[in-house]
């Protein structure tokens, strides 16, 4: 039920009560909704390697990318770009004054990547992503995530 | 509509919650610490950092817990 509100909040976004509502996602639903959207980012990718391995001959090989490898990747890369997006929250921060912790910064960056995965996904399963369509999700995520770092109050001197 | 601390805090003043809070609404007086009321932006930052769940909405408080809500109404109206 959390994972299913903090989902219907991040499509909210950036208003500024689902903002702050989805401080108040327990711990547990969070790394939910982490898992959730790893693999929603890896499915088109992960449709096309089911299909190679449905058509490979090295059985072994393939079966410890597709079961091993390719999720582990998934994880660490998804995690190593929702950190550097929230090092850009850090620089909005900066520009604008307001006071928020990079752990906050992180949870807001997950929730803000919810509508370019989404869109992402989208676009992978119908063509091959182009690079305009890359910059236009970078966008629109820079976006939604300034937006949300908005509706924080200035810091008082 | 605000956030409460209650006396659980006063076992363990963690001050998680003050390195979170974007307004600096959390304050120490000598027992535990306590949210201004009318500087406190509802934004639930403090909520789910605290180690021993000691922050509740205004709405989500239990009875036993409204004197905590009490104090910090008082404390700051003077």
């Amino acid at each position: 039920m959390g994972l299913l509100n903090a989902f219907k909040l991040s499509l909210l976004l950036p208003k500024k009560k689902a903002v702050y509502q989805l401080n108040r996602v327990k711990t547990k639903d969070f790394l939910l909704y982490i898992l959730l959207l790893h693999v929603l980012f890896a499915l088109p990718n992960g449709v096309s390697l089911i299909v190679d391995f449905m058509k490979s001959e090295d059985l072994d090989n393939t079966l410890l990318l597709a079961g091993f490898l390719y999720p582990l990747l998934v994880i660490m890369t998804g995690t190593i770009i929702i950190s550097l997006l929230a090092m850009v929250g850090v620089l909005v921060r900066w520009m604008t004054k307001r006071k928020l912790v990079y752990q906050l910064l992180w949870k807001m960056a997950m929730y803000a990547c919810t509508y370019p995965v989404i869109l992402y996904v989208i676009s992978s399963l119908l063509h091959q992503t182009t690079t305009i369509e890359y910059i236009g999700l970078l966008l629109l995520f820079l976006i939604i995530f300034t937006k949300m770092i908005l509706t924080y109050p200035q810091m008082k001197k | 509509m605000t956030y409460v601390i209650i006396d659980a805090c006063k076992d363990e003043k963690a001050a998680v919650c003050l390195d979170v809070c974007p307004v600096d609404c959390i304050i120490p007086i000598t027992t535990q610490y306590i949210i201004d009321p009318n500087l406190c932006i509802d934004c639930g930052a403090c909520e789910t950092v605290c180690p021993v769940e000691a922050i509740y909405h205004e709405d989500d408080l239990l009875d036993e817990d409204q004197p905590s809500r009490i104090m910090a109404m008082n404390h700051f109206r003077s």
